[in-house]
């Protein structure tokens, strides 16, 4: 391994890191330094509710597709969402374990397993890089950010793809790419889009415990005159 | 006052000022969280009903707020405004083009908050968005119209309180004729009433006959209610054009004629908003 590779995936890695979550500690700062909203309306609702058992509902939304009509009719649209993130979560592994577990890699399962998550990712990223410029709608609401974020992604996962092996018998340069963009990816996530999971635990609270309040959420299916009070 | 692009106008710059004073974390997070997914898109009734305009979808309405958020308010914004569509407003014309959109494209129903998968809530920083174009007197000219009339006259139809008195007193008179009884009474200003009941101008000024069947409701039921000769109004526009003050004094001028007049108890007529702006707009904190 040349110093130049052993340099991308130790220190860059760590530098990158280090950055990341500076910029991540001062951006929660800054958010949490403007003031909350307080709730004007009294509790409402059937009383079967409130606002710790909307928070719950909220936060766990994303792993109920059936529950909100926009992915209740867009299966694949949701598909593509679960394969797209836990291909993020297997490059991101993958950084790791190059450099600090590479013993994992000698199986040609646990290869397989994380070249097919990051292989899938990779094709729904094209998808998504297709509809973000074919579909109208999605195309007037992007900015340079949000196609560069998702053509930097798909790029990552492609590389994450050949940099599974952990092989450089032909050549380091694949590898060199991967972590000099998993470097590029870390540093500039936290001013982009891609931070977008910072403020989903604060998005998805507030609004639960305001659904909650009003007795919205958890949203039941069934009449009003069934529910407990 | 009008300006150009090299220099902001006056209503631009407070509506940038108040922004800063008007927003909330949970408003931060909405503004900061959208990933352009378009989800939202299809939950919209403005985009079902204008297929094919893009300008109708959620997420395209609220990047019109968004944007002068991340150029005022949000670093990345400040810095690298191109890139992640940062903007701002600098004449009046463009405050108008965004209360076409924050009045016009939008009614605050939030089916796309509930649709949207990392919870931005859009009507939330929508009404924030009237508010402050309404701050600088920008807004349609319908909704202008009758938030002056309760602001002034203390009731969005601007009915006069000789008009109001008279109108009850025939009301009443029909009542008596209806329940074949002279000494049927509908009560204006009685204290000590179990029940003030306040109602919609509407009522008054184009159809009186609600205020009659409310009237035979009380009377059938043997109840002990008047209506008050002021602070009769329980629509209020600060609850749809995100004026919190009027608002506030609309709801406010209701409990304050209940309080006067040491009412037990505070029935509204039919409304749909009325019911919660009269709950929630009055800021005065008193227990009800």
């Amino acid at each position: 391994m040349s110093n130049l590779l052993h340099l991308s995936e130790h220190t860059l890695q760590e530098v990158a890191l280090v950055l990341m979550a500076t910029v991540y500690y001062l951006r929660i700062r800054w958010f949490l330094k403007w003031p909350l909203g307080k709730e004007r309306q009294p509790a409402t609702g059937l009383g079967d509710t409130n606002p710790k058992k909307g928070e719950r509902y909220s936060l766990g939304l994303i792993a109920k597709p059936w529950a909100m009509e926009s992915t209740r009719s867009k299966p694949f649209m949701y598909a593509q969402f679960v394969v797209f993130h836990l291909g993020v979560v297997a490059s991101i592994t993958l950084s790791f374990i190059i450099p600090y577990g590479p013993g994992l890699l000698t199986s040609s399962m646990f290869v397989s397993v994380i070249q097919v998550l990051v292989g899938a990712a990779c094709i729904v990223g094209v998808m998504r890089i297709i509809r973000r410029i074919s579909n109208p709608y999605i195309r007037a609401i992007s900015s340079p950010d949000d196609h560069f974020s998702l053509i930097l992604l798909t790029s990552w996962f492609a590389f994450a793809f050949l940099a599974a092996p952990n092989d450089i018998s032909g050549g380091e340069g694949i590898m060199l790419t991967y972590f000099l963009l998993t470097a590029f990816f870390l540093m500039y996530v936290p001013f982009s889009k891609i931070s977008h999971y910072l403020y989903y635990p604060f998005t998805r609270t507030y609004l639960g415990r305001h659904f909650g309040r009003r007795g919205v959420f958890p949203i039941r299916r069934k009449p009003a005159y069934q529910v407990s009070k | 006052m009008s300006s150009t692009k090299n220099e902001r106008s006056y209503k631009a710059q407070k509506v940038i000022d108040r922004m800063g004073q008007k927003l909330t974390r949970q408003m931060v997070g909405s503004l900061t969280a959208c990933v352009h997914c378009g989800m939202c898109t299809d939950s919209c009734h403005y985009v079902l009903a204008n297929p094919g305009d893009p300008t109708f979808a959620p997420a395209y309405k609220a990047d019109r707020i968004r944007r002068l958020f991340k150029r005022h308010y949000d670093w990345t914004g400040k810095v690298f405004p191109k890139w992640v569509k940062a903007g701002s407003v600098f004449t009046d014309e463009e405050l108008q083009e965004l209360k076409d959109i924050v009045f016009g494209k939008c009614t605050n129903c939030r089916r796309c908050t509930v649709n949207c998968p990392m919870g931005v809530d859009l009507a939330t920083f929508n009404r924030m968005a009237r508010g402050l174009l309404c701050y600088v007197g920008i807004m349609p000219e319908g909704v202008e119209y009758v938030a002056k009339e309760q602001w002034e006259i203390g009731n969005q139809m601007g009915v006069l309180k000789e008009d109001y008195v008279e109108t009850i007193e025939w009301q009443e008179e029909e009542l008596q004729s209806e329940m074949e009884d002279p000494t049927a009474k509908i009560p204006i200003d009685k204290p000590d009433s179990n029940i003030v009941y306040v109602i919609n101008p509407r009522e008054i000024k184009h159809d009186p006959r609600s205020i009659l069947d409310a009237a035979k409701i009380f009377y059938a039921a043997g109840e002990d209610y008047t209506m008050p000769s002021e602070g009769w109004d329980m629509t209020n526009f600060g609850l749809f054009n995100g004026d919190d003050e009027l608002g506030g004094a609309v709801a406010g001028r209701v409990y304050d004629k209940v309080d006067e007049l040491r009412g037990k108890k505070l029935v509204i007529s039919e409304c749909g908003h009325g019911y919660r702006s009269t709950r929630c707009e009055d800021t005065s904190k008193r227990e009800r």
